[in-house]
């Protein structure tokens, strides 16, 4: 459970805002990792999936607000926030510290892999004439994003969970 | 409070219904994307997101100091060199008409502007630039270098402007080839960045590699005779040639633009933007 939920939206905001401004600059073959899948996951290992999906659909518009494609933007962080979800571990769980790891970045790779996927090719059905990288986008995306989320963990997630 | 409580009330229900619900708006969104409450909505987030980026691509820009100065040399070196070659036009008491025409282009004004923001991504290509309304800048305006062109304002704010470049799928331009005066309509496919296509060349056409492309008189946004770039490939089709266009502007090393003051040319776009009583309707502005 969060133990302030308006505290950890603004962050959720704050980083939905790095991600829009600063993370999406640094794209390599037109792909950035997603701090805010990141972000979601964590959010659903502590709180679960409700708190996760309302976070994943309000983080969406905010990201959709600062670039383009709300709607779009706004399904698939709600649909990983959902999938992340699934990997909730209660405050009274007796899981393993290992355990708890792969939870977590199982849940940062299965909202990448479906957050992409939707995206790329939702993206690109609303507008490129035929998709020929969703392949590319998923795998590299999600290559990036699970980088950075073994990093988050290494250096900040493990204490919060342990 | 009483959002508190509904929130608490939607907490303590199934997952599902959340993402049943949130999924509806988002799809709900995605609908009405091009509705007029959703985009002004968006301007505000442009507008945000442009003031936020200038700040980022101030400090970005000093360590391109060195790149931005060999542009403005090679800038000022295509400039001195049309000063020079209409000069030499106004010596020559043979071409006349061809001088009444320069003066009637030099006439457009253009409006320089420096690109505070872009995203090049598999997606979405976007420019924003920092010159808006308050600057003169109108939408539906063509936005170019002194390489060529660079593309279409799409929206507009007090003081930036949204870009849709050339590498956009729902870009398009009417063109025309320099020596054998051929028409048709430039498209991006969505893979190389520095390639274009060329559409509805027929196979009469003579058009062959090398020749340069321009803006036609046409187009409902661009002044005739901006330089777009050069034919690469030429491979017959069944009914048209598939053409390749290598673009004259690098996109990834762009920093200033031009924008050039909308001519009344452009009120022919009122003939596609009605289209539901006209059945005039032509996908992307050309």
């Amino acid at each position: 459970m969060l133990k302030n939920p308006i505290y950890d939206f603004l962050i959720l905001l704050a980083i939905a805002s790095l991600q829009q401004l600063g993370i999406a600059r640094l794209a390599i073959f037109g792909v950035s990792p997603d701090l805010v899948t990141i972000y979601l996951a964590m959010t659903a290992i502590r709180s679960g999936q409700k708190t996760a999906t309302s976070f994943g659909f309000f983080g969406g518009i905010f990201m959709g607000f600062l670039g383009s494609n709300m709607g779009l933007e706004a399904l698939t962080k709600t649909i990983e926030g959902f999938l992340a979800g699934y990997f909730f571990i209660p405050e009274d769980s007796h899981a393993t510290y290992r355990k708890k790891m792969m939870l977590f970045y199982k849940g940062v790779l299965y909202a990448s892999i479906v957050g992409k996927t939707i995206y790329t090719l939702l993206a690109h059905w609303l507008s490129l004439p035929a998709p020929p990288n969703i392949l590319l986008a998923t795998a590299l995306g999600t290559l990036l994003t699970m980088t950075i989320a073994v990093a988050v963990y290494q250096f900040y997630f493990k204490q919060v969970l342990t | 409070m009483n959002l508190l409580k509904v929130f608490n009330y939607f907490r303590e229900n199934n997952a599902y219904l959340f993402l049943l619900v949130y999924c509806g708006i988002a799809a709900l969104l995605i609908r009405v994307d091009k509705n007029d409450p959703l985009k002004s909505i968006l301007v505000r987030g442009t507008e945000l997101k442009a003031t936020v980026s200038q700040g980022i691509s101030m400090i970005d820009q000093y360590f391109h100091l060195k790149e931005e100065n060999e542009q403005l040399t090679r800038q000022n070196a295509i400039l001195l060199s049309n000063v020079i070659g209409q000069n030499a036009l106004l010596r020559d008491s043979s071409t006349v008409n061809r001088i009444a025409e320069i003066k009637g282009r030099s006439a457009m004004r253009l409006i320089p502007a420096r690109i505070v923001d872009r995203r090049f991504d598999l997606n979405e290509n976007m420019l924003v630039v920092n010159a808006g309304i308050n600057q003169g800048v109108k939408k539906d305006m063509a936005v170019l270098t002194p390489d060529g062109l660079v593309g279409r304002i799409t929206q507009v704010t007090g003081n930036y402007a949204q870009v849709l470049p050339i590498l956009h799928a729902e870009f398009g331009v009417i063109v025309f080839s320099d020596t054998n005066k051929t028409h048709g309509i430039l498209k991006w496919n969505g893979k190389a960045e520095s390639t274009a296509q060329l559409h509805y060349i027929p196979l009469s056409s003579s058009i062959e590699k090398g020749e340069k492309i321009y803006t036609a008189d046409f187009s409902t946004f661009a002044v005739q005779g901006i330089p777009v770039g050069e034919v690469i490939d030429v491979t017959p089709g069944q009914r048209f040639f598939k053409i390749d266009i290598r673009l004259n502007v690098d996109f990834s090393s762009l920093t200033y633009v031009l924008i050039a003051e909308k001519s009344a040319e452009s009120e022919k776009s009122i003939f596609f933007d009605n289209a539901p009583e006209t059945g005039l309707r032509i996908p992307g502005k050309r």
